[in-house]
């Protein structure tokens, strides 16, 4: 399911994905498909995709604070300048924690930084759950390899963020427990103990 | 350069010290011990020789983050491996002695005083490269006392044969704790210095009867030579031994009668002048007798006093004379007339076991200082060509004594100044090279045993020692070993050793090899012994050796007085025998 386009990037590795508006799409997407830790890929060609999650959030409104004298009442601008109608938005940042190669039917996942880099207006969609669970296998075990990426990058989220995912997959990953447990309980130990 | 599979690893640097450099690697055989030995070829040299060294230290430089090891369930290597990481994480620094390339010339390591570069490569020393060049000979090589194989190797991989050249001339030291194995490991040099390779000329003082087991080399075939050869075996016990009274000196008698100085005076008065009326009469100056000695005693008195009658010696007298006699009675070793000739107890291919475990220290202390003694006397005139065959003096070979409690013989501190056989030991330490008497001295307590005379030791054997003060005493007094060398001892398990000095060409880590004979020197078993001692069988055995001498019971007249025995037989009369005398 499609959730919106590129339309940025702060680096090569982490991209501003605007999401698309009420009346851009026929089934509208709901808060649940932008949220906090869902994982998205966006094709680059008819073989590569990347594969990011989404851990921050922005709301982009023109209008806030602008009290300035107007030449026409918002009513006549609805008529004259549509475009003020796109002017609020709401834009996601994905951070690109792998990749996909599609070789005509065998795809293979990769969770090291892509070589290749998305396009503006590339499409977004939510990656599916059964391409989840693909991206996080590597030889049959679950692979956290873009971990230590995300770690060094400076959000204040980010702790949140990799419990997140880290709960996720304990459901997807039953087996996986122990070494997962083991994870969580060092994130949440730096985010709550040695950042003091 | 026979070099060896892969490298291990890759030089960093140089080391805390000049001779010292260091080498990173993720040692992933965990081959890379503290004592192993190790090589690098520089490039510059055209013969790309091998330029050994040993691993003095080993530290991680990158170790897996403590919160990996949060679950013990879950391995940091799998956590590791969850975040991408696969294969094994950790890195060592290395540090490594630089022993130097190995001159077949001068049989020796040359060091090449400078630090490899570092990216260079550094390979694992193999066997065969470690037998070549840490030993000076090879097992079963004339000189060769095979003493056990390297430590860090698989069992009998690197053989480390000692140059038995070396220490029967530079003298041998052993030193380690209780139950460390010395004894154990004395008896292997022993074995191997009467194989038929070495065919050795040794004495055991054994103040704890713990080396008669040698014996059974006699029959032995692992010490029977081609030609027919088979060690001898004398073990002689305190009644075998006989040491002349007169060839004590003043020094020994001082010792053994605990005199005042007046008495002294006397005593070394007497002494020396007996001594010479004997030398002048018969040529030889110990030939004489306790009473001689006493008779001199009381000349030298009467002598004094009718110099002057002011000089009253009486009561110096009747000391002495009370103390030589007391001596001569309660003495076990000390003999009048009888002497062990040295060549009963010094011949090629002959091992002489002196046990003097019943015999009282002091004793045992003036016994070893008259045969250490008589043995330094006898070599150096051989040697200089001043007694010839037929002379008891005469021993025309080297002879090598291995002396167990050697710091009750040489006690460290003013103990040495009072002990007779310290003063023997520390001159034959000093120059029993130039003659061919070389010693072996064993102890328990390093730090009890005269520093000079330890560090007089050119080899030294280092078994497991614990206490602190024998390890600064063993540092201070032991040249060859280094702080890391010394640093294995209390992690040393019983029958390993650490060997340093001139009988190998580095310091070596090695674990004992077996006995031929079996061990003299073990513990007991207490709690074993005292369980056989209830065993019913034991009992009864007890039972038997402790009853009462029996009676036969149809004998006995508690139980048939019936059959009381008949009174004793008496004197039968005339009349009994010959029928009543005719009257008439």
């Amino acid at each position: 399911m499609e959730i919106g386009r590129v339309v940025g990037s702060n680096d090569h590795a982490d991209y501003l994905v605007q999401v698309y508006g009420p009346a851009e799409m026929p089934t509208p997407t709901t808060p649940l498909d932008r949220s906090f830790g869902q994982f998205v890929e966006v094709p680059i060609d008819q073989h590569d995709r990347l594969i990011g999650v989404i851990y921050t959030t922005q709301l982009l409104n023109p209008e806030y604070g602008a009290l300035g004298p107007r030449l026409s009442t918002p009513r006549e601008l609805t008529v004259f300048s549509p475009d003020y109608l796109a002017e609020t938005a709401t834009i996601v940042g994905v951070a690109v924690v792998g990749s996909a190669r599609d070789d005509g039917g065998h795809v293979e996942y990769d969770q090291r930084t892509p070589r290749l880099a998305s396009a503006v207006d590339a499409v977004v969609s939510l990656l599916p759950d059964d391409r989840l669970l693909a991206f996080h296998q590597f030889d049959g075990r679950l692979r956290l390899a873009y971990f230590p990426r995300l770690l060094a990058r400076p959000f204040p989220s980010l702790p949140d963020l990799l419990c997140s995912i880290v709960d996720r997959l304990i459901v997807t990953f039953p087996g996986e427990r122990r070494r997962l447990e083991v994870a969580r309980q060092n994130i949440r130990w730096r985010a709550a103990v040695e950042v003091r | 350069m026979a070099q060896s599979e892969s490298p291990v690893g890759t030089t960093k640097g140089p080391g805390e010290t000049p001779q010292e450099y260091v080498f990173v690697s993720p040692d992933l055989g965990q081959t890379l011990k503290v004592g192993e030995f190790v090589y690098y070829a520089a490039p510059q040299d055209p013969e790309r020789r091998p330029i050994y060294g040993r691993i003095v230290g080993r530290q991680p430089v990158r170790l897996y983050p403590d919160e990996f090891m949060a679950d013990p369930s879950v391995s940091p290597q799998a956590m590791a491996d969850l975040f991408g990481y696969q294969g094994d994480g950790e890195l060592f620094e290395v540090a490594v002695r630089t022993l130097g390339y190995f001159d077949d010339r001068l049989r020796t390591f040359v060091n090449p005083r400078i630090a490899p570069r570092v990216g260079w490569p550094i390979y694992l020393a193999s066997n065969g490269q470690l037998a070549q060049v840490l030993n000076k000979r090879e097992v079963g090589q004339v000189g060769g006392v095979h003493v056990g194989s390297l430590l860090s190797r698989e069992p009998a991989a690197v053989p480390v044969v000692l140059a038995g050249r070396d220490f029967t001339s530079t003298h041998l030291a052993i030193v380690a704790s209780t139950g460390a194995g010395k004894s154990y490991l004395a008896g292997v040099i022993v074995e191997e210095l009467m194989k038929p390779h070495n065919r050795a000329c040794v004495l055991v003082v054994d103040p704890h009867a713990e080396y008669h087991t040698l014996a059974e080399m006699t029959r032995h075939p692992a010490f029977r030579g081609s030609d027919g050869y088979e060690p001898v075996v004398r073990v002689l016990r305190p009644s075998d031994i006989h040491v002349r009274f007169s060839t004590l000196r003043i020094g020994d008698l001082r010792h053994l009668l605990d005199i005042s100085e007046r008495m002294e005076h006397v005593l070394g008065r007497a002494h020396q002048s007996l001594s010479r009326t004997r030398a002048q009469e018969s040529g030889q100056a110990d030939h004489w007798e306790p009473d001689d000695l006493i008779r001199e005693i009381r000349k030298f008195a009467a002598q004094k006093r009718e110099e002057d009658e002011s000089q009253d010696f009486s009561s110096s007298v009747s000391a002495l004379e009370w103390r030589i006699e007391h001596l001569v009675n309660s003495a076990q070793i000390l003999d009048k007339t009888r002497h062990l000739d040295l060549r009963t107890l010094f011949q090629p291919g002959q091992c002489t076991i002196l046990q003097l475990d019943e015999v009282d220290q002091k004793e045992q202390q003036v016994v070893v200082a008259v045969l250490l003694r008589r043995l330094y006397q006898a070599r150096q005139d051989t040697e200089r060509g001043r007694v010839h065959v037929g002379n008891e003096l005469f021993l025309p070979y080297p002879a090598f004594v291995l002396l167990e409690e050697a710091h009750h013989f040489a006690p460290a501190g003013d103990g040495g100044g009072r002990v007779v056989s310290a003063e023997t030991l520390r001159t034959i330490l000093a120059e029993g090279r130039k003659f061919g008497v070389g010693v072996g001295l064993i102890s328990q307590r390093p730090g009890k045993l005269d520093q000079d005379v330890l560090s007089q030791c050119m080899t030294q054997i280092m078994l497991r020692i614990v206490n602190p003060i024998d390890q600064t005493n063993v540092a201070a007094a032991v040249e060859g070993a280094s702080r890391d060398v010394l640093d294995e001892l209390p992690a040393l398990s019983k029958g390993q050793a650490v060997i340093v000095g001139q009988s190998v060409n580095a310091p070596v880590l090695v674990a004992v090899r077996e006995r031929h004979t079996p061990h003299g020197g073990q513990d007991q078993d207490a709690p074993q012994l005292w369980v056989d001692y209830s065993n019913p069988a034991r009992q009864a055995e007890r039972d038997r050796d402790t009853a009462p001498v029996a009676v036969p019971v149809q004998d006995d007249p508690r139980y048939f007085p019936e059959r009381a025995r008949p009174a004793p037989s008496r004197t039968k009369s005339f009349e009994e025998l010959f029928g009543p005398e005719e009257k008439g």
